[in-house]
């Protein structure tokens, strides 16, 4: 019998379009999109050299471009002011430099190469102003090697290595692989509708039957869970293979965390379903509505959202199952370590768990003489 | 005007909630961006300030006066110390650049034989180009006095640097017309467009449905008013009921911004997203004349994400990608999107840049009529097939 009504359940959850569309082809087609528009998102974060034209009517300080050429930080092209004009306002130079009545740096607009090279050329004429200003004050200093030990760059700072992979745009798949077994909520809620005899006429139906209702309950939510685990895996067969984005090689725990991010969905639908009492729509609407506030805690649509979250408000990331499967998908990728991918799991288990008694203790033993 | 009552009826019965919800939203989103969007833009140059976050364990007076000098150049982020919260805050860019200065720095420095300042940044990133050279700079003049002056105390070597640093290069700007800053407002009109589509399909589709419903329908045939009448209400409550909630949008605008309306540019944005009214509701004619009430929803969902997502909506069109702004060109919104970044990042009122706007608001309305078009051909092939 137990096999019966999960084969029904979840015959009934292929046919039904609706719920194909949103549990399987929605994510598949925001993951596409996602992966158009994001593509080039940090791209513009990486450092390139500063273009930087220096004019040649005038002389430039001594040693400038020297150090400017050592620093690693430019590109230097030499031309005319006017060329240079012309090449700024069609924005193929960062700004150029003439030295007129002393040193200055023609730029178009503030922004951070315009920075670096103010930086630097501050840099250089402070740097002079204190070579000069202990010149002045102890001459002597000439005779000793002095001048020759000034070096404007040197190995101050050692870069500790973070990890390599710091793409925060996987924040946004992974949000979206949250809200995919999330969604196991709605075929939950409807499974509550279907096992509770004043819910619909065919719940009222299999409650006469002579099934255990705790059984027929397993089959419904097994059922629910292989079919929303089966979109997870498609999802993240369609997300890692196609769009080629990189979510760690970890595959068993990755489908581990889908496994117990359906069942604790699907326990929340239960549960949703259980204690509300809303007409079918309106229950549908509510629950795959609170599904995407929690996945916009956990950054499905500003990802910094999920660390504001976790900075504000801790609590909430211990509660919303989205933020406990987005992070553990996190800490998969960006992490070395477990401990944080195992709290996130044991968290979310452990929520399923409890809605999962909840349900049971507001289902079990209610029974009708008439409906 | 019996259709044009019961069409108003019909909306504050069902659709009120949808436009409160999706209102809600929308501010909430905005309000929440515009904690870095709506800034001032001054005259003078304003030195771009990378977020750094310094642990400083030595206490010095060296490293004491590096950190007060990277918090005036930089945005101090406080982050905490423990390896977790600075790994997170590093890879959602809460900070960009950490850096550690170690215990017994100053006493190591002025021996000559120095231990490292240890720093964590994104690999490669220019904002850690720009704190490395910051750091350097201060660290290169205190070298320098320390190497002149063996003998001079840290506090005098700390106030040297200071009055040093104060030197500055000039810069200059060419010929740049000062106005109003509106990157705010630039990017409040381009996600509009999502709300816009998203918002008129599940309104005025979902009602177009209602009065597509067979039955009705054909009750509604078989009363004495012409077709054509009934028709001109009905177009007349969509229109106004679209430009009802694009008079809502445009005055939150101006509210959340503190933008002035009366400037070229903010006129400019309001009849582009006029032309981009009229363009969504053609487009959710369009959708309802096929959709069904079971499938208006995706439906729904996926023009309007679709067409906002590679219409550079929420992402700027500069980071898309070539192959996308290649298809941008078959995408509405793409040309609505591209028009208000012209408006927003023109200087003054150049010939080629209106040329552009113009250009661009006729391929909106070209778009507009051409689904209009298909709209009442398919609704023309359903009469039939009744």
């Amino acid at each position: 019998m137990s096999f019966h009504i999960f084969k029904y359940s979840f015959k009934s959850m292929i046919k039904d379009n609706m719920a194909l569309f949103w549990m399987l082809f929605f994510p598949i087609i925001l993951a596409t999109f996602f992966n158009l528009a994001f593509q080039n998102l940090t791209a513009g974060e990486g450092f390139e050299r500063v273009n930087i034209a220096v004019a040649t009517e005038n002389k430039m300080p001594v040693g400038l471009e020297d150090a400017m050429e050592d620093s690693d930080l430019f590109q230097i092209s030499y031309m005319t002011e006017d060329q240079a004009e012309k090449q700024l306002t069609e924005n193929k130079i960062t700004g150029y430099l003439t030295n007129r009545d002393g040193l200055e740096m023609v730029i178009l607009d503030s922004g951070m190469n315009q920075s670096i090279s103010k930086v630097f050329l501050d840099n250089y004429l402070q740097v002079s102003t204190t070579v000069h200003g202990i010149i002045e004050e102890d001459p002597r200093i000439l005779q000793t090697d002095f001048l020759e030990s000034i070096n404007l760059r040197q190995g101050y700072l050692q870069e500790t290595p973070v990890s390599n992979s710091m793409n925060p745009v996987v924040i946004y798949f992974y949000a979206l692989m949250a809200m995919t077994c999330l969604f196991s909520a709605i075929a939950g809620c409807y499974s509550t509708a279907l096992i509770q005899a004043n819910q619909s006429p065919v719940a009222a139906r299999i409650n006469i039957a002579p099934t255990h209702k705790l059984r027929a309950f397993v089959s419904m939510t097994a059922a629910t869970i292989l079919f929303q685990m089966s979109s997870a895996m498609i999802l993240i067969a369609y997300i890692t293979q196609i769009l080629k984005v990189d979510f760690g090689d970890r595959i068993i725990h990755i489908a581990a965390l889908c496994l117990v991010g359906c069942f604790t969905g699907s326990m929340f639908g239960t549960l949703f379903g259980a204690v509300t009492k809303f007409k079918s729509d309106i229950k549908d609407m509510l629950i795959s509505n609170i599904v995407v506030i929690m996945c916009f805690l956990s950054g499905l649509m500003v990802l910094q959202m999920k660390y504001i979250v976790q900075q504000h408000a801790p609590i909430i990331s211990y509660i919303n199952p989205a933020s406990l499967i987005t992070d553990g998908l996190y800490a998969l990728y960006y992490y070395d370590t477990f401990e944080r991918y195992f709290l996130n799991i044991t968290l979310l288990a452990a929520w399923g768990l409890v809605y999962c008694a909840l349900s049971i203790l507001i289902l079990r033993r209610q029974k009708y003489a008439s409906i | 005007m019996q259709v044009f009552k019961l069409f108003y009826k019909i909306v504050p019965r069902k659709f009120l909630a949808v436009f409160v919800i999706y209102t809600i939203i929308f501010v909430g989103l905005m309000s929440f961006f515009s904690r870095s969007g709506f800034t001032q833009i001054e005259d003078a140059f304003e030195i771009s300030k990378v977020r750094v976050s310094i642990i400083n364990q030595d206490d010095s007076q060296l490293a004491d006066g590096l950190e007060s000098y990277l918090n005036q150049i930089a945005n101090p982020v406080e982050i905490g110390d423990d390896e977790d919260s600075i790994k997170d805050a590093l890879f959602f860019r809460e900070t960009e650049f950490i850096v550690t200065i170690p215990k017994g720095f100053q006493e190591s420095f002025e021996s000559g034989d120095y231990q490292n300042i240890r720093t964590m940044s994104v690999p490669d990133s220019t904002s850690a180009q720009y704190a490395k050279t910051i750091i350097e700079s201060y660290l290169n003049t205190a070298r320098l006095y320390m190497s002149a002056y063996p003998d001079m105390p840290v506090e005098e070597v700390n106030q040297r640097i200071t009055r040093d640093i104060s030197v500055e290069a000039e810069v200059s700007f060419l010929e740049r017309a000062t106005s109003e800053d509106i990157g705010g407002l630039n990017m409040y009109f381009n996600f509009l467009s999502y709300i816009m589509i998203a918002m008129l399909i599940s309104m005025v589709g979902r009602i177009m449905l209602i009065f597509n419903n067979r039955e009705i329908k054909m009750r509604n045939y078989c009363a004495p008013m012409s077709i054509k009448r009934y028709n001109y209400q009905l177009i007349l409550s969509n229109l106004l009921i679209a430009f009802v909630i694009w008079g809502v949008f445009v005055s939150v605008a101006f509210i959340m911004s503190g933008n002035s309306i009366s400037q070229p540019k903010s006129l400019l944005f309001i009849l582009n997203s006029f032309v981009l009214t009229v363009l969504c509701l053609s487009i959710s004619f369009f959708v309802s004349s096929f959709a069904t009430k079971n499938s208006i929803d995706p439906l729904g969902n996926v023009f309007s994400l679709g067409l906002s997502f590679l219409g550079g909506s929420f992402v700027p069109q500069a980071l898309l990608s070539d192959q996308l702004k290649t298809m941008g060109t078959f995408n509405p919104i793409f040309w609505y999107v591209r028009v208000n970044d012209i408006i927003g990042g023109m200087n003054g009122a150049t010939q080629s840049s209106m040329d552009a706007i113009v250009y661009g608001m006729l391929v909106q309305l070209a778009f507009a009529v051409a689904f209009l078009a298909v709209a009442l051909v398919i609704i023309k092939q359903k009469r039939y097939a009744l």
